[in-house]
């Protein structure tokens, strides 16, 4: 097969590196047809804050995947800062393989990543608008297509939160059933705590209350979350409303004691309460956690339902290559099908059992001398029928480009409905 | 055709068994194949168990109500098709394997006691109204049961959340909330198919047993639980009572019915009438 890769990623580049090279759709958009142009027959280029691959099938020969690499390198005037070194080429069911494990998220900085499957169809919807893809890349890329949803469906490889802010969001969705009917609280404004925050408001959250030293950056934080603020002195008397706390400030005495919270827990009548405490020192006094329907969790426990879940995702790797195995056989399969030689063979041995079972219908009617005569003249006949098109087939696909020789085996097996064999 | 019988008894002794296990490997271990499997062998555990019971009755001439191993396996029955009912009305999948062990667990134990005797022992069981005490008995001991184990879920589930252990059973459960509003809703069910046992029990028994008495152990048994139960669900409402404490209630409540249960059977048999 003539697919070729070259391409860097996390693991090969730095991200000072990799931001260089960055091609945005609309930037890729414009250079893909001009790289095809250039050096291939069809390419997609496919470009995120990760990694940065061309897949294409070569012009010529003569072409160099170097002097790809030296062109995307130069298009971002990128040259001393990206070093050709950088990349990696890959070549036939190589490429595609890398392809298979990018697109089924086992190949991401984060393994299971979800948005890497998005990323890969919106770079194969820009080269089909560019008009750059043909029959190889289409079946290679609708494979990927289909590793990546089965790898997501079949197995647990995207499952379970794997940031500290989202394990906050899985905890609480873990105690609730419905946190559009509850009501949270942000007490400061740390970057993981507002993460938090952001997550909760995502996921639905009814209400939610800032408290901060500074007013101005508590209406800021009101504005984007949509949120209302209330003062530091407030929060004990709000406590008995909200369902969850997230509490990131720097202060030396705790902000929420035991009293507070148990008196909270006794007005709100017994509701669980998740009080999660990320500041530094501790918000919150650690002895609350022994009243009942009260659970508080800081960053350790956060970081543990983190570190838990992307163990459970690594260890899922093992089926995500089954399944990449599984596809890229498949594929194999589709590809030598569609190679001149087992076409042809298909198209004589349809012919042949045409032939056999129509001569079987009347072997009764004739005696077995003449029987072996009609044998051999029909044979004969097939042959010569057959001649021409054996060759022209073979010859029609000499010299012709992966994709349009796929493209008229495609037609040839259509046509003799070679297909449904 | 008693030994189709015994073979049936033995088949689903063995069927419940894989089931459970099933259960228990998708809980515990997370088994991709358990999870995909352990639904479609309750069902089909179900409906042969099903099967079972009509080729039973049809062949005795009596339904299998006349001995409390009998009812025994009915409760396994019921219970295991309770909470297959559950499972798809919440499309919650992984919290089955206690139920079926429960389930599991009786219909072993009746498969081992329980008598294939053809026709009534006792001509007062051939009764509309017995169908009905019966079925509802059922009912409701099957819904305290399943209250309970999701009483049992939510405390492993608090714990699990209090003391920081993020494990596969912390994965596989529902949300805490979730399993409160079951475990009282199953609660509630029990209670009213149980005020239904103790109405129609008081209207039938009398008509039916010439030596009749109140002091029946298990017509008093299931009155103490009836009320313990009523008086839960309404403390639960005037004291505002939710969470760990609510989830106590539902495992110390089906601890009490064991134990009254079992103490009834020991001391009169079915009931004592006859």
């Amino acid at each position: 097969m003539d697919l070729l890769l070259v391409g860097l990623n996390h693991k090969t580049a730095s991200v000072e590196v990799r931001e260089k090279i960055y091609y945005t759709l609309e930037e890729t958009e414009k250079i893909l047809p001009e790289i095809v142009y250039l050096f291939l027959k069809e390419g997609v280029l496919l470009s995120t804050c990760n990694r940065t691959e061309l897949y294409g099938v070569l012009k010529s020969e003569e072409i160099k995947p170097e002097q790809l690499i030296d062109f995307l390198i130069s298009k971002k005037e990128a040259t001393g800062f990206v070093d050709p070194s950088h990349f990696y080429i890959m070549r036939s069911y190589d490429a595609i393989r890398h392809l298979l494990e990018v697109a089924s998220g086992i190949d991401s900085m984060l393994i299971g990543d979800v948005q890497i499957l998005g990323q890969v169809k919106d770079a194969y919807e820009v080269a089909v608008k560019c008009g750059v893809v043909g029959t190889l890349l289409h079946e290679v890329f609708h494979t990927a297509f289909r590793t990546g949803k089965r790898a997501k469906s079949e197995t647990s490889i995207s499952e379970g939160a794997v940031s500290v802010s989202y394990a906050a969001v899985e905890l609480a969705e873990k105690i609730f059933a419905d946190l559009s009917k509850k009501k949270g609280m942000l007490i400061g404004a740390g970057e993981t705590a507002e993460l938090t925050a952001k997550h909760l408001v995502a996921h639905g959250i009814s209400e939610l209350y800032i408290a901060n030293r500074t007013i101005e950056r508590a209406q800021k934080l009101a504005e984007q979350f949509n949120g209302k603020v209330i003062k530091l002195e407030e929060i004990p008397d709000k406590l008995a409303e909200v369902d969850i706390v997230i509490s990131s400030v720097t202060v030396d005495n705790y902000i929420l004691t035991f009293h507070q919270v148990k008196n909270a827990i006794s007005k709100r009548g017994n509701k669980p309460i998740l009080i999660i405490d990320i500041g530094v020192p501790r918000n919150v006094e650690p002895k609350i956690k022994d009243i009942e329907n009260v659970f508080l969790e800081d960053i350790d426990s956060l970081e543990s339902i983190a570190k838990s879940n992307y163990e459970r995702r690594l260890n899922e790797i093992p089926k995500v290559q089954q399944i990449i195995d599984e596809e890229l056989k498949k594929l194999i399969k589709w590809y030598e099908a569609h190679q001149v030689a087992p076409t042809i063979k298909l198209l004589r041995d349809r012919f042949e059992e045409i032939r056999r079972l129509e001569i079987e219908k009347y072997k009764n009617k004739f005696s077995p001398e003449d029987f072996e005569k009609v044998d051999a003249l029909t044979k004969s006949l097939i042959n010569k029928l057959l001649h021409t098109p054996t060759v022209n087939i073979r010859e029609s696909s000499n010299g012709k480009p992966e994709s349009e020789r796929i493209k008229f085996i495609q037609f040839v097996r259509e046509l003799f409905g070679l297909e449904q064999k | 055709m008693l030994l189709v019988l015994k073979i049936f008894k033995i088949t689903l002794s063995i069927l419940y068994i894989i089931t459970s296990w099933l259960y228990g490997r998708a809980f515990f271990k997370d088994d991709k194949i358990a999870r995909r499997l352990k639904t479609k062998s309750l069902i089909f555990t179900l409906t042969l168990h099903f099967i079972y019971l009509i080729i039973r009755t049809a062949e005795l001439k009596h339904p299998p109500v006349t001995s409390v191993f009998e009812l025994l396996n009915v409760l396994g029955f019921s219970l295991a098709l309770a909470y297959v009912i559950i499972e798809f009305i919440t499309k919650i999948k992984n919290t089955g394997f206690f139920a079926i062990l429960i389930a599991s667990v009786l219909v072993i134990v009746s498969g081992i006691f329980s008598r294939d005797i053809y026709g009534f022992e006792y001509d007062v069981l051939k009764n509309e109204l017995l169908a009905l005490h019966v079925t509802s008995a059922l009912v409701g001991y099957s819904a305290f049961a399943l209250s309970a184990i999701y009483g049992l879920l939510y405390i492993m589930l608090y714990n699990k959340i209090k003391s920081k252990t993020f494990d596969t059973v912390y994965k596989n459960l529902p949300n805490l909330e979730k399993i409160e509003s079951m475990l009282c809703k199953s609660a509630t069910v029990g209670f009213f198919a149980l005020t239904f046992v103790i109405t129609v029990g008081f209207i039938w028994l009398p008509k039916a047993f010439k030596n009749f008495s109140y002091t029946d152990a298990k017509l008093i048994g299931t009155l103490i639980i009836w009320l313990v139960y009523g008086g839960g669900l309404g403390i639960r409402k005037i004291a505002n009572l939710s969470g760990k404490k609510t989830a106590t209630m539902t495992i110390v409540g089906f601890i009490l019915v064991f134990i009254l249960m079992g103490f009834a059977n020991a001391m009169s048999g079915f009931h004592r009438f006859y």
